[in-house]
Order: C-alpha cells, then structure tokens, then sequence
C-alpha cells in the first residue's frame, strides 16, 4: 500500500516537473551575460562561434546565417551563440539569431562587459569569437575569414 | 509504516526542492530578461537657448516620453525640475550614437529622435515643437518625406545662421532601390550597394514645413553618428563615417556652401562590420575645422584628431588622443581654446577625460573629469554664449555637469 502510494506522488510531481519545466526554462530564451559570463563560456562551451550583435548591426544576422550554413555544410560540431551588447531584442522573428544554439544578452556596465571579453575590443559588431574546446580564442571584427575558420575548424575538431 | 512515512515525504520534498531551485532559476533569468529590456537609455542632447540657458533632453524612465530640463543658467548649475514631453506612443531609440536632438530658434524649440519601425533596422526621423518656451510641444510628426518601412535613422540637426533649420540623416531607400531592381539578397547587395546613403533637407520656418528630401552623398556607413558644424559663413557641413570602394571605413565630409564631398580621413580601415562610432567636428575660425574620429590605421585602433581645410581637406598629420582606450570623443572650439572630451575603461571605472588646447590645437593637457563604475553615456561637450564649454556626462547614477575653465 504504502509503495504504491509513494509510486504514485512520486510519478505525479515527476510528470508535472516535466511538464512545467521546459516551458519555463526553454533551451532557446537569452540568457544574461554578466561579468563572469565569459570565462565560463571559454572554459564550457567546447568548440564555440560567439558572435557578439546590437540593435543596429546590420552585418550580424547574415554573418549568423553564413555560421549556420558552415557548420551544416562543412558537418561541424561547432557550437553558434550570440550576444546582444545593448538593449536591442534576440527576438527578431525569422531572424537567423532564433538558430543559434545559445543566446545571451548583456546585464551591466557594457564598457566592464566588453572589457571581460577583450580589452581591446571597442564595440565594433559583429564581433566574433572562435572559441576552441582546448581554451583558445581568436577575435575578429566582423567576419573571420574563411581560411581562419576552416583552419580553425580543422584545429578543434 | 512510519519509515515508509518518512522516505516518501523525503522524496516529495526532494522533487519540490528541484521544482522550486528550477523555478527560482527560472524567474531570475526572466527578472534579468526584463532588466535587460528596461536598462536605462542614458543618451542626452544638450542645447543653448537664446537666453543663453543650457537645456538637455533625454529618455525619461518611462521609455514612452522625453525629458528636458535646463541645467545651466545665469551664472551656474540650476536645479530645474525637468519638463515630460509625451509623444504620442512612439518609441525612441536614445541609446549610444542614437539620441534625441535638442535645437533653440529665436522663438521655438524643435526635438527630433528616431523611432524605430516594425523591421529590424528601420525607423523614422520624429519631430515635436513648442511655439511657447518649451511649455508644450506639438504631437510628434516625420521630418521626412519617404515613408518606406526602411532605415531612416541617426539625425542630425542644426540651425544655420540664417535661421534654416537643417535635418541630416542615414537614409537607405537607394539601397533599397537597387536590392528590389536587380531582385538582390542582402548578402549580393554589397557588390552593388555599398551601406546607406546621407540624405537631408531644411525647414526655414523652425520645423513647420520641409522641403525636399535631397541626397547628400551615396554609400554612408550605415551605424555612425553625422557630425555637423557651421563654416564661416553660417552654412552647415557634415562628416560621418563612409564607405570608400571596396570597404574602406573612412570619413567624408560635404559643406552645403561649395555642394562638394570629401575624403577627410585616411586610417583605410577595410571593416565588414559596424563601428557604432561617428566622428565630431568643431569650426576652426575662419579656417576650416577641428575633427575627431575613431578608426584603425595600420592594425591601431585609436581616436585621432585632426585639422581640415573649409573643404574638409585634411591639412594636419593626425595625432592620437593620450588614452588607448578612449572612445566616442566629442570637440569644441572657441577661439584658439579646442576641449575634446572622450570615455575610457580602465578595467574597473570608466574615466571622464578632456584633452584642452588654449594654442588652437598645436598642444593639449589632459586632465580627468570623472569616474564611474556604472552604466554611462558617452560625454558631450558645449559651447555657451561663446565663452564657456561645459562638459556633460550623464550616468546611472545622474548627470554631471561640469564647466570647462
């Protein structure tokens, strides 16, 4: 009696757990980009393209798309994720920004957030970072060109 | 029995606990989400009024109105309560190089702001007028004439010693052009358009009625900031951020007196990419202008200063600003007195600095203004009644004010 009670609360809570929590916490919804933020990223996120965006950076979602296409051209496993730097939306329809795997957005001092990432970056978007599963970050002030990114494609695999 | 009470229990707790820490983690993401979206829109304009009263407009808190409030008048700082100027629903863009615009006529006042549409990267250049010392202002309405859901963004205004009232701003309805005629992608479009285009036209009855939208030049950068000055003779000039053949990032200028474009700077910075950095400018006498920019030259990112000639000619070798990590610079020249005012981060602060010249620009001492941890906007400079510069910088944490002795 007492098992089969336990079984079923159990099972209970467990289905509504599943059921409740992917709606609230969905893979997909930014995520904040805070001081800290980035070492996590180098020291998590495996083989990375970050592209860090703005409301009016025009180039970003077409260098978003180029990523996307690349990976599934070339059948990497690298993973893409953006950044919004201001307070400009993530959610932007059927904006390339919706394929990334990870979005993130900016929380804080923009000038002390940048400067977590690159001292010398100043703002410049896209501005994008290839992260390496061993630690290693190239940056580029736009697109990174193609020999970079096959090259850096071929390295951390 | 009662153990078999207890595990069960343990296990609830155990699965709300999990449910609770999700929750929990849940709604801090969603309370940031929405910090995100309401963080403060810190970009202000500042203006002179025929009073000689310095005023500065601003987004209020509420995003859906503006501020204005006089800061400066007579001899001092004054605590004026700021005025709240609703517009009607529309959204304004006031962050970084996007702010609203403040401009004093003998006997109106105009303020005009980009309001973005339903596209990404469109907007409208809006305008509200008061006729009553800035007690009312009209609902807003669009300066210009095209009204394609496009990019129309990044104004700039400034009244001419004739009492014309000058609008100037990003426009892409040549790039559009091309894009629908040649049934282009945005990405085979840069082959045959470069960026936007600068388009302007006047008022010269103080923002009742406009004439023409009128191109000033093809193949602007599309996320900078237009400089604007007056020559000698009371006419407006511009210089903003352009993009020479094939993807140069360099800075042209155009004088309405001469109609003529020039390269005014020479970094050939070749960049895919937005700076979101637009260049200022200050007269220079009878002689040309006082320009700054930001840019890479050689593999060096820096902001440099530099003279021009009345065409914008550069007629100096450009010098960089002492502090590598300055940035939005803004210059004013009274006399042979030049102040440039920039923004650096050190790491922790962002520090406040001025570079002062009293020799028209042969040498500068630099000194700190402020610091700050917060959020911040990037420094403006002003000229009151042709004596004073004030320095304003405004914060998270509030507006500083400072004059320039």
């Amino acid at each position: 009696m007492g098992c089969k009670l336990k079984k079923l609360i159990s099972s209970t809570l467990f289905t509504a757990l599943m059921i409740v929590t992917p709606s609230l916490v969905s893979a997909k919804e930014p995520l904040p980009f805070e001081l800290d933020s980035w070492q996590k990223l180098v020291h998590s996120s495996g083989n990375a393209a970050v592209v860090f965006t703005s409301t009016h950076c025009v180039h970003c979602p077409g260098l978003v798309a180029d990523l996307l296409g690349d990976r599934k051209q070339r059948r990497q496993g690298y993973k893409i994720l953006v950044v919004m730097t201001d307070g400009g939306a993530l959610d932007l329809g059927k904006s390339p920004y919706n394929k990334a795997d990870s979005s993130y957005f900016f929380i804080g001092n923009t000038q002390a957030l940048r400067y977590t990432v690159n001292p010398s970056w100043r703002g410049v978007t896209p501005y994008v970072a290839l992260i390496s599963s061993a630690g290693g970050v190239q940056f580029y002030s736009g697109s990174p060109p193609r020999d970079s990114l096959l090259r850096w494609g071929r390295d951390s695999r | 029995m009662s153990s078999i009470f207890f595990r069960i229990l343990f296990q609830i707790s155990g699965i709300f606990a999990l449910c609770a820490t999700v929750l929990g983690s849940s709604a801090r993401a969603q309370d940031e989400r929405e910090a995100h979206r309401h963080r403060p829109q810190l970009a202000i304009s500042a203006a002179v009024d025929p009073k000689g009263d310095l005023w500065v407009v601003g987004l209020a808190q509420d995003r859906n109105s503006l501020y204005l409030q006089r800061v400066v008048s007579g001899g001092g700082q004054t605590q004026d309560t700021s005025r709240r100027i609703s517009l009607a629903g529309d959204k304004i863009s006031a962050d970084g190089e996007n702010r609203p615009k403040l401009v004093f006529g003998d006997k109106w006042v105009v303020i005009t702001y980009t309001q973005p549409l339903s596209r990404p990267y469109t907007g409208e250049i809006r305008m509200v007028r008061s006729e009553d010392a800035a007690a009312t202002f009209t609902p807003p309405f669009t300066v210009h004439q095209d009204r394609q859901i496009i990019t129309h963004r990044f104004e700039s205004v400034i009244l001419d010693s004739a009492g014309a009232l000058h609008t100037f701003w990003i426009d892409k309805r040549d790039q559009e052009r091309v894009k629908q005629e040649r049934g282009l992608s945005h990405k085979e479009l840069g082959k045959y358009y470069r960026g936007a285009a600068i388009y302007r036209n006047e008022s010269k009855d103080g923002g009742k009625t406009f004439g023409p939208d009128t191109k000033v030049a093809d193949y602007s950068c599309e996320c900078c900031q237009i400089a604007v000055a007056l020559d000698p003779g009371g006419k407006p000039v511009a210089m903003w951020r352009h993009v020479f053949e094939p993807n140069i990032r360099d800075h042209a200028f155009w004088s309405l007196a001469s109609q003529s474009l020039t390269r005014a700077t020479f970094d050939d910075w070749r960049l895919d990419a937005c700076p979101h950095h637009g260049p200022a400018i200050a007269p220079r006498g009878e002689q040309g202008f006082h320009a700054v920019w930001f840019g890479e030259k050689e593999g060096k990112a820096a902001v440099r200063y530099g003279q021009l000639d009345l065409n914008g000619k550069p007629i100096t070798q450009p010098r960089e600003l002492p502090d590598l990590s300055a940035e939005h610079a803004d210059i004013v020249a009274s006399g042979q007195r030049v102040v440039i005012s920039w923004r650096g981060f050190d790491g922790q602060n962002t520090h406040w600095k001025i570079w002062r010249s009293e020799d028209g620009g042969k040498s500068f001492k630099e000194r700190t203004l402020g610091k700050s941890a917060l959020d911040n906007d990037y420094p403006i400079l002003i000229s009151r009644n042709a004596r004073e510069i004030w320095g304003l910088w405004n914060k998270a944490d509030g507006l500083q004010i400072e004059k320039i002795n």
